[in-house]
């Protein structure tokens, strides 16, 4: 069966084979776009140190340097442009889903949320050029409907390295990066498309006169549906083929102004915009289909940032306003087009986020370039939830402020060893209404520290611990579910003791190796405990462990090979339950990715990705028996071809071996896909 | 030099493609066996006690369960389900009733209604439509009456997550 499968992929390999001899001859002289200038293993890839992290973050940025204790090795990941092309995701879900330690899956709202390290989305801190962004009531938001026109790299900082960038971040914290005003090509335009079924669109353009720099993009993606396996097996609710309900349309815009007042002093100003229309596949085992649609979904963010940088100190304050709605249209059938029966009818939500938050950092007593470095991290945040279960329903209105503050200090401790200390302390204040009553509000301490050691200039050695703190978000304190759940509006927060052990080592010029242990309990644990046959409540009644070992590695021997690869062999289990219930869902206990790029002449670049997913445990909502998805192996490629100095066209394909997959049970993932794209460059 | 190690690469990774590209294998839980399972029918003062593992299981959606109307049958009471309403207790008393917009259901429904053995959890037929207060977990007894009013299901409300 799997040699049939491969066939169809049979001829793309072949012309990926013969594409140099093509390229060559037709290319001629043309600008080697693949290839970076340097042999080095840390140009252009995947994790690490990028170009970017080196000195303080600007204003509405995260940076994460490398040099910083507790920071390093497979601690902090960093996905740049070039990666993101070459590892055929089109989200940020997708992407996030080809690093060894991070797994995304679609479930039963059509949404894609990550976990990371045995963490859930709602544990992890997840930001956009810095301003968070959720839905507020949830505590996360489908990662999976941002796609990566727009978006120049993602930085993944994991458990104990995760201080300094704002409160809830458990499990670590992930920046969306978007480009810098005023810098790289002045246009970009892309698009690609799997023909009759979907099309991506995006443009960027940037111009800079004197002092003031700007960036404007757009981004459109028409989906009509995504295609199942051949091997998927029909059943009730879904037949294969298309798959059901699977469309989604979706705009997203984005502007960023930098004004450059004089050497020290500069303001950013910054809008991104997400408006669409998801069609939500329907499980396919699901006793109960649900025949759903997110008829609106937009997220408005708004920020204004102003940055100070002298030569020991950089400090910038930022404010910001974030918009998030959505409508989940309930419909009677696979029609999608009447609501008569009594469960059918629209569900609104109408949330939004105000915070601000000020960053410094101040270097001293620098001795043969090695600084004492204290940084402080100050922000308040706002969270409002509005919502109406049915037309004519009353709407719901529930909020809470958080407050944090966190400072960090780090210097050198003689020729080899760096150590760093720091706290955070985050407060909540729950809004309080006549519904509600009175709530009293919470407090997270969060200390951490690591030391970093390193025995050889290629090699270093970090240890790093962190305590960190999660408030329950407000669905947890204040959502009935139509009754099935009884609000618990004095919800206390959990709370996580992150370990981690890394060594990285850079012995060759050309080959990075990292490999990390990591060790994480969680107390207070929320978790949903039910209170009578049909009513649960979320409670702090659960405790968890995850822990496990992940490795990496990156090399680059020769100008026309490049390597990544990680893998990841993790536990995770509830530490308040026996076997088989201690298990906790969706969490494989190993996953591993590899990616390799081949470029034999400038002009061409062949990747091929390949992913392993070990087996997941999960419970079959039909019987509430536990259930066990096999180990599965995902294959993509592409080859990228620059004809012309500028102008790239590409060829690729996902899950070429057209695997049957669910990566959720009931919830099957795309089948073969081959799209064909180009983008253009300008000067 | 380059290109054919270009080929040996691509060849290598053409292998690891067709060795390694199988579908994957799910198990979707496998019941322990037949736990006891039983579902107390009523009507007008009569009650009987139904051995659901003595009731023939009807495959909804490859998932075996028990039909509610084959249920009442089994417990051999004389009316005619069709002509009557239903309540549902569960084991802890709940009733949909005492929801607002969960009333009674007629008995013309019992042929789209469904008692899993195993967890003692009702479901419906999903062209049904009906909200989510009917699906009663670890219920206890199916008591059939005389209609009070004409039934409306709830149909004034509607319902997502």
């Amino acid at each position: 069966m799997t040699t049939s499968k491969l066939l169809p992929v049979l001829p793309a390999l072949a012309l990926s084979v013969a594409s140099p001899a093509w390229a060559q001859s037709s290319a001629g002289d043309a600008h080697p776009t693949p290839a970076p200038a340097a042999s080095s293993a840390d140009s252009g890839s995947a994790n690490g140190e990028s170009r970017r992290s080196e000195g303080e973050a600007r204003p509405l940025e995260i940076t994460v340097r490398g040099r910083r204790p507790g920071m390093r090795g497979t601690t902090v990941e960093t996905v740049d442009r070039k990666t993101l092309d070459r590892i055929g995701a089109t989200n940020v879900s997708e992407a996030l889903d080809r690093l060894p330690s991070t797994i995304s899956a679609n479930g039963s709202r059509g949404e894609r949320m990550i976990s990371l390290r045995g963490f859930d989305q709602r544990q992890i801190l997840v930001t956009i050029d810095g301003v968070p962004v959720q839905v507020p009531y949830d505590g996360q938001l489908d990662l999976g409907k941002f796609p990566l026109g727009l978006v120049d790299h993602i930085t993944v900082v994991k458990g104990a390295g995760s201080l300094l960038f704002g409160p809830n971040g458990l499990g670590g914290a992930v920046d969306i990066a978007t480009r810098r005003p005023g810098e790289g090509p002045l246009v970009t335009l892309a698009t690609e498309t799997a023909p009759f079924h979907s099309q991506r669109l995006s443009g960027v353009a940037t111009t800079r006169g004197g002092p003031i720099s700007a960036i404007g993009g757009v981004s459109f993606e028409n989906v009509r549906y995504f295609p199942l396996s051949s091997s998927y097996v029909p059943t009730y609710n879904e037949n294969g083929g298309q798959r059901e309900n699977s469309d989604r349309r979706s705009l997203t815009a984005m502007g960023k102004t930098r004004w450059e007042i004089d050497d020290r002093n500069q303001i950013v100003a910054s809008v991104w915009h997400l408006d669409g229309q998801f069609g939500v596949p329907p499980g396919v085992y699901d006793l109960t289909r649900r025949f759903w649609r997110w008829g609106d979904w937009h997220v408005n963010s708004y920020a204004v940032a102003h940055g100070y940088r002298d030569s020991k100190t950089t400090l910038d304050e930022t404010v910001y306003v974030s918009m998030v709605g959505n409508t989940l249209e309930v419909y009677d059938d696979a029609r999608y087009a009447t609501q008569t029966l009594p469960a059918s009818g629209n569900s609104t939500y109408d949330d939004r986020t105000v915070g601000g938050n000020v960053r410094v950092a101040h270097r001293f007593a620098c001795t043969a370039g090695r600084c004492v470095t204290v940084r402080g991290w100050a922000g308040a945040k706002k969270d409002w939830h509005g919502s109406q279960a049915a037309a004519g329903a009353p709407w719901i209105d529930v909020d809470a402020t958080t407050l944090t503050g966190a400072a960090q200090v780090d210097g050198p401790l003689g020729e080899r060893l760096q150590w760093l200390a720091g706290t955070q302390l985050d407060g909540e204040i729950p809004g309080s209404s006549a519904a509600t009553g009175d709530l009293e509000p919470a407090l997270g301490v969060g200390p951490m520290g690591a030391l970093t050691y390193q025995p050889h200039r290629g090699v270093d050695l970090t240890a790093g611990v962190a305590r960190r703190t999660r408030f329950a978000t407000l669905k947890e304190r204040f959502s009935s579910s139509f009754g099935n759940m009884e609000p618990n509006p004095a919800l206390g927060p959990e709370s996580a003791t992150n370990l981690s052990l890394d060594a990285s080592t850079r012995l060759l010029r050309w080959l990075r190796v990292d490999v990390g242990v990591f060790d994480s309990e969680v107390r207070d644990l929320i978790i949903k405990l039910p209170l009578t046959t049909q009513l649960s409540q979320w409670q702090n009644g659960g405790r968890a462990r995850f822990y496990g070992v992940e490795g990496s590695v990156r090399a680059r021997p020769t100008q026309w090979l490049e390597v990544w690869g990680g893998w990841a062999a993790m536990r995770m289990r509830r530490l308040d339950q026996e076997p088989p219930d201690d298990a906790i869902p969706y969490r494989p206990d190993q996953k591993g990715t590899v990616a390799v790029t081949l470029m034999p002449i400038p002009q061409v670049a062949l990747t091929v990705v390949g992913r392993h997913v070990g087996n997941q445990r999960f419970q079959n909502p039909n019987t509430m028996l536990w259930g066990e998805l096999g180990s599965h192996q995902l294959f993509d490629a592409r080859v990228d071809v620059t004809a012309v100095d500028g102008l790239r066209m590409w060829v690729r394909g996902t899950n070429l071996t057209d695997a049957n997959v669910q990566a959720h049970f009931s919830y099957p993932e795309a089948g073969r896909q081959l799209f064909v794209g180009a983008s253009w460059t300008g000067p | 030099m380059k290109l054919p190690l270009s080929c040996i690469v691509v060849a290598l990774a053409t292998s690891l493609l067709a060795a390694c590209g199988d579908d994957q294998d799910v198990d979707p839980g496998t019941d322990s066996g037949a736990t006891a399972a039983y579902l107390t029918v009523s009507h007008e003062g009569q009650s009987v006690k139904v051995d659901l593992n003595g009731v023939a299981k009807t495959a909804y959606k490859d998932v075996q369960l028990v039909k509610l109307s084959d249920v009442w049958t089994a417990s051999k009471l004389p009316a005619s389900y069709t002509n009557l309403e239903f309540e549902f207790v569960s084991t802890d008393g709940f009733k949909p009733s005492s929801k607002e917009g969960c009333p009674d259901l007629p008995g013309t429904m019992l042929d789209k209604g469904y008692v899993n053995p195993a967890t003692m959890d009702m479901s419906w037929d999903e062209t049904l439509g009906l909200r989510g207060c009917y699906s009663v977990n670890d219920v206890a007894e199916m008591n059939g009456h005389q209609p009070y009013a004409p039934a409306d299901a709830g149909a004034d409300d509607a319902a997502g997550e």
